[in-house]
């Protein structure tokens, strides 16, 4: 099932999801990659009957199609479109359903522009960090991040269905970390993922720490009723379970 | 009521005439709200403030108000593409703009942060900061404020850190400022006393104590007109007011088993984790005695404390009474016993009008 409702209920996200034009920020290690909280949010936006646009830096449209289909999630039913990040070169000669719907160039304008022309989405940006191995610096990277930032924040969700919103995934090391530095002064959640403190294990895959970003104390009225948490989860073949440190379903 | 921290003075203004403060944080913990609240104190003095957008700008009841002013440089979408060639342009702008703010009525100048310049140019910000802190002067109810991201700045502009290891900008602003404000969350009073809490490890900058931004610690250093600088250690907590309420440290440690990992559930309201439950506590409350829980005591029975209040002190009779005809007299205030000490300044002597025992919590 690719909908955490473990995750929603001790997080206490409202519908799974963070607030409206919020931005969140996954970082992921090697072993434990927090690709895994990206089926979630896009089925919990689907449920809404929102838009999702996913633009990858780190794998083809057909890598997300596979992940979401084992969890159940029928992608071609909603409305998902995908940005190609991963090579410049054109990918018009796919079939209908692998096809992205855009590939950034050189020029981000062109990209900014497309994405000002989109209904109100949940943007989700997978591998921001490579821009950094691109040879980019932090500055434009953040550069890119304040733009697409704006343009979420400019969307109007004009009614309780539809979602807009920024997600960030990243992995997290010593060559990033700048990166993440500034990314939590800019984001309202920050959720990291990374391997078990204590070492290996067959029952856990890894640890999630949530905390609030720099930006979570300016949502309105301080209505978020958010939890951080310090979580341990298992990835399965077809779900995710999340559960307090000690209480995992094998041990009890 | 004051409690004697010279935070709580400049934060309410009740004293001090700073016109540069600058609010230092980290990742592991932000400024945003004492910085919030710090302006909500300035309206409610009294102030006009100025708000300098260079990010998201501040919360609504603060840039709603009919004592706000804001002016907007945050970049445009459709300004990120360009060229940064006109950042000299961008800064004498930005630099005229406050100083005509600054030279009508006593002003609050917020910069939200001034990450945004400091990637721009480094020493354009401060020359910028230097330049309107000259044109506040020092006896201005005048002040600007700035947050600034210590761990981040020096990398920003593809330099890095000196020698010694300390950040370059940091070193500078703090001699531009009148105060500087460095924020930590409250699990760095464990990494300040390694033994009796931790290892001395900092903490990484992405860990379950950080979730609370309302409370923290505040190092404040404050540099005042005498040419005294002083150093202060307290915690501030934004309450439901959004008032800034600041308190000092009373740390006592019960180090009752090795330290684990908090629950999601303890650490969910940002409250202390419970004793006994195989954490460290930090207990606030100054009356608690640090020889409660020993194993031998320490403490004093009804007589023992008894005999020594009724103990005379060798010197204490010459302090009181003075002799006069053979007979002991209680010594006059104006006179002084032969215990009172008379100094005559020297001519070398540089008079301080500060009150040396300004720092006492009396």
């Amino acid at each position: 099932m690719a909908t955490y409702k473990t995750l929603s209920s001790k997080l206490n996200l409202t519908n799974g999801l963070p607030e409206v034009s919020t931005t969140m920020i996954v970082a992921g290690g090697l072993e434990a990659d927090g690709i895994v909280m990206i089926p979630h949010l896009i089925n919990n936006v689907f449920e809404k009957q929102g838009s999702v646009i996913l633009l990858s830096f780190k794998h083809p449209f057909n890598h997300y199609l596979h992940i979401m289909r084992k969890m159940g999630v029928n992608a071609s039913r909603h409305k998902l479109q995908f940005v190609n990040g991963l090579v410049e070169t054109d990918l018009s000669s796919l079939p209908p359903t692998t096809r992205p719907h855009f590939t950034l160039g050189a020029d981000w304008t062109e990209f900014y522009s497309w994405l000002k022309s989109q209904p109100p989405s949940l943007l989700i940006i997978d591998g921001l960090c490579s821009l950094l191995d691109l040879g980019h610096d932090v500055k434009v990277v953040m550069s890119f991040f304040t733009a697409c930032q704006q343009i979420v924040e400019n969307w109007q969700v004009r009614s309780d269905d539809g979602y807009a919103g920024l997600v960030a995934n990243m992995l997290l090391d010593e060559f990033t970390e700048l990166l993440a530095r500034s990314l939590i002064r800019r984001s309202h959640y920050f959720f990291n993922f990374e391997d078990l403190e204590s070492g290996a294990s067959t029952d856990v895959s890894g640890q999630l720490t949530a905390i609030p970003g720099h930006l979570h104390c300016q949502i309105q009225s301080g209505s978020s009723k958010f939890k951080p948490a310090l979580l341990h989860y298992k990835v399965t073949d077809t779900t995710v379970q999340f559960f307090s440190p000690g209480q995992s379903s094998t041990i009890l | 009521m004051s409690n004697g921290l010279s935070i709580k003075r400049i934060a309410l203004h009740q004293q001090y005439s700073v016109p540069l403060i600058i609010l230092s944080e980290t990742a592991q913990q932000t400024s945003l709200p004492l910085l919030e609240a710090m302006t909500r104190e300035s309206l409610h003095f009294g102030l006009r403030v100025v708000v300098v957008c260079l990010e998201r700008g501040l919360s609504d009841d603060i840039m709603h108000t009919s004592n706000t002013t804001h002016i907007n440089y945050r970049l445009l979408v459709d300004q990120m593409a360009e060229c940064p060639t006109s950042s000299v342009a961008l800064f004498a702008e930005l630099e005229k703009n406050i100083g005509e703010f600054i030279h009508g009525d006593a002003v609050m100048v917020v910069f939200d942060d001034i990450e945004p310049l400091l990637s721009a140019s480094h020493a354009l910000t401060l020359a910028l900061l230097r330049n309107a802190r000259h044109l506040i002067g020092n006896n201005s109810k005048s002040r600007i404020l700035a947050r600034f991201p210590r761990d981040i700045a020096d990398q920003l502009d593809g330099r890095f850190q000196s020698i010694t290891g300390q950040s370059l900008v940091q070193n500078t602003l703090s001699c531009i400022a009148d105060a500087v404000i460095d924020i930590f969350p409250m699990s760095a009073l464990k990494t300040w006393m390694p033994g009796w809490y931790s290892d001395g490890r900092a903490q990484p900058f992405v860990s379950i104590g950080n979730n609370d931004c309302r409370r923290g610690l505040v190092r404040l250093e404050h540099k005042r007109r005498s040419g005294k600088v002083g150093y202060e250690l307290s915690k501030f907590e934004i309450n439901e007011q959004k008032r800034p309420e600041f308190s000092l440290i009373q740390t006592t440690a019960q180090l009752s088993s090795a330290a684990s990992i908090p629950d999601a559930g303890q650490c969910a309201s940002g409250s202390t984790p419970v004793p006994g439950s195989g954490q460290l506590e930090i207990i606030s409350d100054a009356r608690d005695h640090p020889a409660t829980n020993l194993s031998f005591n320490l403490s004093l029975t009804e007589k023992q404390r008894q005999d020594r209040a009724s103990v005379e002190l060798p010197y204490l009779e010459a302090q009181l009474y003075q002799k006069s005809n053979s007979r002991l007299i209680p010594a006059v205030a104006k006179d002084g016993g032969d215990g009172e000490i008379h100094y005559q300044l020297d001519d070398e002597d540089d008079w301080d009008e500060d009150d040396p025992d300004d720092d006492l919590e009396i």
